[in-house]
């Protein structure tokens, strides 16, 4: 059971599905004085500059 | 015991562990070699294969990572120093490693094995494996250490500022270039495995809203819950390739999703265009997601199946077509193995990779060496499998399927006899009852490789799991898994090509280089799309398949490029002080460029119409000149004459540009050896990493 749980909680890494909070936390350290957006907006700018750079191969 | 004995018997311990797997390793191979007349089983090749990667990562690697490059865990990455959460992130290494594996894993590897298996399966087998260890690691992990210490610096950008700003424009010219040939040559792959094929269509052309309605769940219901939405969508597509089945069957659905090639042809390129344009997060993105789970489980599970089925080989180590006149492509052993082969052995394209995302997430330095040699070696793994998988079908249907309707004929009895008397029989029997079990209406001419991997992957796998009966469901399930991550490719590339040619005409006039500047995103999607779509078109009109003159094009730009990353590499070891390893870089460098102006040179001038572009040409304008071509065929006769002289352009073009990079760093690297030029690294500043673990 552990073993999947584990497994689990790293696909959700690779997903990137942690992403948010990770930033989040990083921004109230570094910038407390910044708005954080919210995390549609996040997404979707991940999105735009993951895909605006060679990130598959043939 | 004390200590110090204790530590004896583990270094003896090891010391034994890596002779055993040595002696393993190489008794597997002795085996491969010895046997010459009676089939080999699949084992003795995984087996080889894994000894040698394992040989290869733990002392070839460590050698690069401790004596050459000096990985310094002290020092603090870009990943740690720039960290913003966003471009920057220090993250887990095991989820970099999947990250890596997922961006460099294509369908290269798994077409370009099956192509070369028409030589038999040792030339192919011992190029990936040898290929891989010394070439292609040494390039992605040399290429992803350098752009650490350069704040994950691109290919491009590493080469301007190392080499010169002629290497550096070359090297954002040729991206551009090979991304088309490439775009096109894996859409002609797609092409051939759906003509005529509703199931296959119609499973593909559900993945679309699939993939659609991942976008939306991703958007505005579950913000950025990447496994849930793919797990619906995996349901969701694995519905599709089970309904498949009926619409094959039924008459009406059928004719709904049955096309000839050439229709194909032009709705992939319309797709490519409108997918290149829509916006990232309805298509591309939640394919993407749900494309990369497939494919990494899909791997996953051939692994098992092979380990589990153990097949014998039933392709010969070495067919007759090592003289260079096969049916599938033209030409000799070298250098025609080692271009077909790119993706799994040395691919170029990863340099990109590994100068793009991954430097940046990258926590410690020596992490590199897992993350850049290792996921190469899993790659080169692939490679293998395909050619397994390839390597188990009786050797008469491989040809069958991978043979051109106008090498073969497209009459059955004709076409088997033709096979037949090259040694490999088969008869129309056998072909009519492998496209009844898979469900497809023919399986004769097939040609790019997917569908005989599919029959090999489906083979496997129905004898792991479900038995013959199984054997549509998995060969269409393999059919959907390429074709899914094809068109990913198709559209990320497009995408990619779109801001790279941006950037270049940027330069020209600057508002083509604002990407949110529409009619520059119009024009920009339109020329790239519309490059590959010229290429593709030219493929699936050619009377050769397409596949005999695109593939190895693609691997000649493939290969220019990893000689471009390899000269970057090699050029960074000068100025590093490590001349006497230069070694490591440049062997494979030179053994790449010999490949690609060899092969470049018999494409272009082999006096062999089906080997030589220019020969061909010339036969075909004596054809028509002697009034030998009737009336309704000389148009499309004349623009075949038109599309060779083009491709031996091309290929004048990429061997034009090896060699200009070659020149440009030559200069630099006597440079620096005869101490005429103080070298300057453009590293980043050192940083010590306060980041634990090494």
């Amino acid at each position: 059971m552990n073993v999947l749980v584990r497994l689990w909680r790293f696909l959700q890494e690779l997903a990137g599905e942690n992403a948010y909070a990770v930033y989040c936390e990083g921004m109230r350290a570094r910038h407390p004085e910044r708005p954080i957006p919210t995390e549609e907006e996040f997404y979707l700018e991940r999105l735009a500059e993951k895909y605006a750079r060679p990130n598959r191969c043939c | 015991m004390n200590a110090e004995s204790a530590n004896a018997g583990r270094r003896w311990g090891r010391v034994a562990l890596w002779s055993a797997v040595s002696v393993l390793g190489a008794g597997a191979l002795g085996a491969i070699a010895l046997a010459r007349n009676e089939p080999i089983n699949a084992m003795w090749i995984i087996v080889a294969a894994v000894c040698v990667y394992l040989i290869g990562y733990r002392f070839y690697s460590r050698f690069i990572a401790v004596r050459v490059m000096e990985l310094d865990s002290a020092r603090a990455t870009p990943a740690e120093r720039l960290d913003d959460g966003r471009d920057f992130v220090p993250t887990n290494k095991w989820v970099v490693f999947g990250h890596h594996f997922a961006a460099i894993a294509g369908p290269g590897p798994l077409m370009g094995p099956t192509l070369a298996a028409q030589l038999g399966y040792l030339p192919g087998t011992l190029w990936i494996v040898t290929g891989a260890v010394l070439g292609g690691c040494v390039q992605d992990f040399v290429i992803l250490f350098a752009s650490i210490r350069r704040d994950g610096k691109s290919l491009g950008q590493m080469a301007k500022e190392e080499v010169g700003p002629l290497a550096g424009f070359t090297a954002l010219f040729s991206i551009v270039s090979i991304l088309i040939i490439l775009l096109a040559v894996v859409a002609l792959v797609v092409t051939n495995a759906l003509k005529a094929s509703p199931w296959g269509t119609f499973t593909l052309a559900m993945t679309i809203p699939i993939a659609m309605l991942m976008g939306i769940y991703l958007r505005f219901l579950r913000p950025g819950r990447v496994l849930e939405a793919s797990i619906l969508g995996f349901a969701l597509v694995m519905a599709s390739v089970i309904g498949g089945q009926y619409v094959a069957e039924s008459p009406r659905l059928a004719s709904l999703f049955t096309y000839d090639a050439r229709s194909l042809a032009l709705m992939i390129i319309a797709y490519g265009f409108a997918a290149s344009v829509l916006p990232v997060w309805l298509l591309l993105a939640p394919r993407d997601y749900l494309s990369t789970f497939v494919k990494l489980g899909t791997i996953f599970l051939l692994a098992i199946g092979i380990l589990v089925v153990r097949p014998q080989l039933a392709m010969p180590a070495l067919t007759r077509f090592v003289d260079g006149t096969g049916p599938v492509f033209a030409g000799s052993i070298f250098p025609f193995c080692f271009i077909t082969i790119a993706c799994g052995a040395v691919s170029g394209f990863h340099s990109l990779i590994s100068s793009g995302t991954t430097p940046k997430l990258i926590p410690k330095e020596t992490q590199a060496r897992m993350v850049g040699y290792g996921s190469m070696l899993l790659e080169s793994f692939v490679g293998i499998m395909a050619m397994v998988a390839a390597c188990v079908l009786q050797p008469g249907i491989y040809f069958a399927i991978n043979s051109p309707a106008g090498i073969v004929g497209t009459d059955p009895v004709a076409a088997t006899a033709t096979i037949s008397s090259w040694g490999y029989s088969v008869s129309p029997g056998d072909m009519k009852q492998m496209a009844d079990t898979v469900g497809e209406q023919t399986m004769f001419a097939r040609t790019g490789g997917a569908p005989s991997l599919a029959v090999g992957i489906a083979h496997i796998f129905s004898n792991t799991l479900g038995g013959r009966h199984l054997m549509a469901i998995w060969y269409h399930f393999a059919i959907m898994f390429e074709a899914l991550f094809i068109l990913t490719v198709l559209d990320a590339g497009s995408r990619v090509g779109r801001f790279m040619l941006q950037d270049l005409l940027g330069h020209f006039w600057r508002p083509l280089g604002r990407t949110s500047w529409y009619p520059g995103v119009l024009l920009t999607g339109t020329l790239i799309v519309s490059g590959w779509g010229y290429f593709l078109y030219q493929g699936v009109m050619d009377p050769l398949g397409g596949i005999n003159s695109l593939w190895p094009l693609f691997g000649i730009a493939n290969q220019l490029l990893a000689s471009l990353a390899l000269c970057v590499g090699t050029t960074i070891l000068i100025k590093m002080g490590k001349a006497r390893y230069a070694w490591v870089t440049l062997a494979p460098m030179l053994w790449l460029v010999l490949v690609t102006q060899t092969a470049a040179y018999q494409k272009m001038f082999h006096t062999d119409a089906r080997i030589g572009f220019l020969a061909e040409a010339d036969r075909l304008s004596g054809l028509v000149a002697s009034g030998q071509v009737p009336a309704d065929k000389i148009a499309a006769t004349e623009r075949l004459i038109f599309n060779n002289r083009l491709d031996a352009g091309v290929t004048a073009l990429f061997a034009v540009l090896v060699l200009v990079i070659l020149a440009d760093s030559a200069r630099e690297w006597f440079a620096i050896l005869s101490r005429r030029k103080v070298p300057v690294l453009c590293e980043a500043e050192y940083v010590p990493s306060a980041l634990g673990g090494d």
